[in-house]
């Protein structure tokens, strides 16, 4: 009887090892996917969310906090749900920064000697290095249609916004940018629709 | 409508070239901010997971050990049915638990007397019981 126990025992020992070296598998090709589309939508939520907030260092905080929230709270969720998930967290992160913004711009009121831009930020290093980029004459052009994109995208309604920049700009079908925005697809449709249009009137004789 | 759907098409189309290339125009300094952010949300799953697996596995492999032990003792000897054995007292199976305990074991090799007193409390057993 004993024996027969103690042999159990060590089948349990020899099912939990196996179960566990599973699991760490399964951790280590979930993480190689997590840091895979991460990189696939790192910039292109970076110039989302500055669309949105028009602030560089709003911005990547928003987009730092999208990537943790992810992490933390969806990593272990199936990989095909990450991008809805992550453009939602991404816009709860913007709506967030907004209204900041905006109860700090009432603060401020009230004591006009105050730099609103005061937060502190260290120097870095690499702000002096030379950008390896695009040809710089192209970048201006590219630069100056970015800069009339961003201004009629601004001048959208908010929700206008977000299905404009998920359908079009991140390229998520119907379905996916209703979860994210957090709606029906028809409103997505709808958004979308009256987004273009209102884009084409605004931006059509300069394009 | 047609020509309005070709013209909202094209605003599309051009919208989504003038994005992807302020995305790819994007400077060293922000390229590199995004990078460390990654990887920190990396990092924070991989802790994530590893404290998940880390708290279940022992966890599961307790219950299932637990599971297992009971399951042997309270299974019945098989081919003998539980209510004979409550019945009976039978000698044989307590003999049998005798030996398989360590104490038991050390009686039959050291004491001979034991085999007189088993002999005889056998036969009373299988007296009263019968």
């Amino acid at each position: 009887m004993e024996g027969f126990a103690s042999l159990s025992i060590d089948a349990v020992r020899v099912v939990a090892a196996d179960t566990r070296s599973v699991a760490v598998e399964s951790s280590l090709q979930q993480t190689t996917d997590l840091n895979r589309f991460l990189a696939g939508v790192e910039r292109s939520a970076f110039r989302i969310a500055e669309m949105a907030v028009r602030d560089r260092d709003d911005a990547l905080d928003i987009v730092q906090g999208a990537m943790l929230r992810l992490a933390r709270s969806y990593g272990a969720r199936p990989s095909e749900e990450w991008k809805p998930l992550f453009y939602r967290i991404l816009y709860n992160g913007i709506r967030d920064s907004q209204r900041r913004r905006k109860v700090r711009s009432r603060l401020f009121g009230f004591f006009p000697g105050q730099r609103q831009d005061d937060d502190g930020d260290v120097d870095d290093p690499l702000d002096r290095v030379a950008d390896a980029g695009p040809d710089p004459s192209q970048r201006v052009i590219a630069g100056e249609a970015m800069q009339r994109l961003e201004a009629a995208v601004a001048a959208l309604p908010a929700r206008q916004q977000e299905a404009f920049a998920l359908r079009c700009l991140e390229g998520l079908d119907v379905a996916d940018t209703a979860t994210a925005m957090g709606c029906s697809e028809g409103s997505v449709k709808t958004h979308y629709f009256r987004a273009l249009q209102t884009l084409r009137e605004r931006l059509g004789e300069v394009w | 409508m047609e020509e309005q759907d070709d013209r909202l098409e094209q605003t599309r189309r051009r919208a989504r070239e003038v994005f992807d290339a302020s995305v790819e125009s994007l400077d060293a300094r922000t390229r590199s901010r995004l990078s460390r952010s990654r990887h920190e949300a990396v990092e924070a799953a991989n802790r994530a997971g590893a404290s998940g697996w880390r708290t279940w596995v022992p966890v599961a492999a307790v219950a299932a050990t637990v599971i297992v032990a009971v399951a042997i003792w309270r299974t019945p000897e098989r081919g003998v049915s539980p209510v004979a054995v409550a019945a009976s007292g039978d000698t044989a199976l307590d003999a049998v638990e005798m030996l398989a305990d360590g104490e038991g074991l050390d009686l039959v090799e050291n004491d001979l007397e034991f085999y007189e007193w088993l002999d005889v409390t056998g036969l009373d057993s299988a007296g009263s019981a019968g």
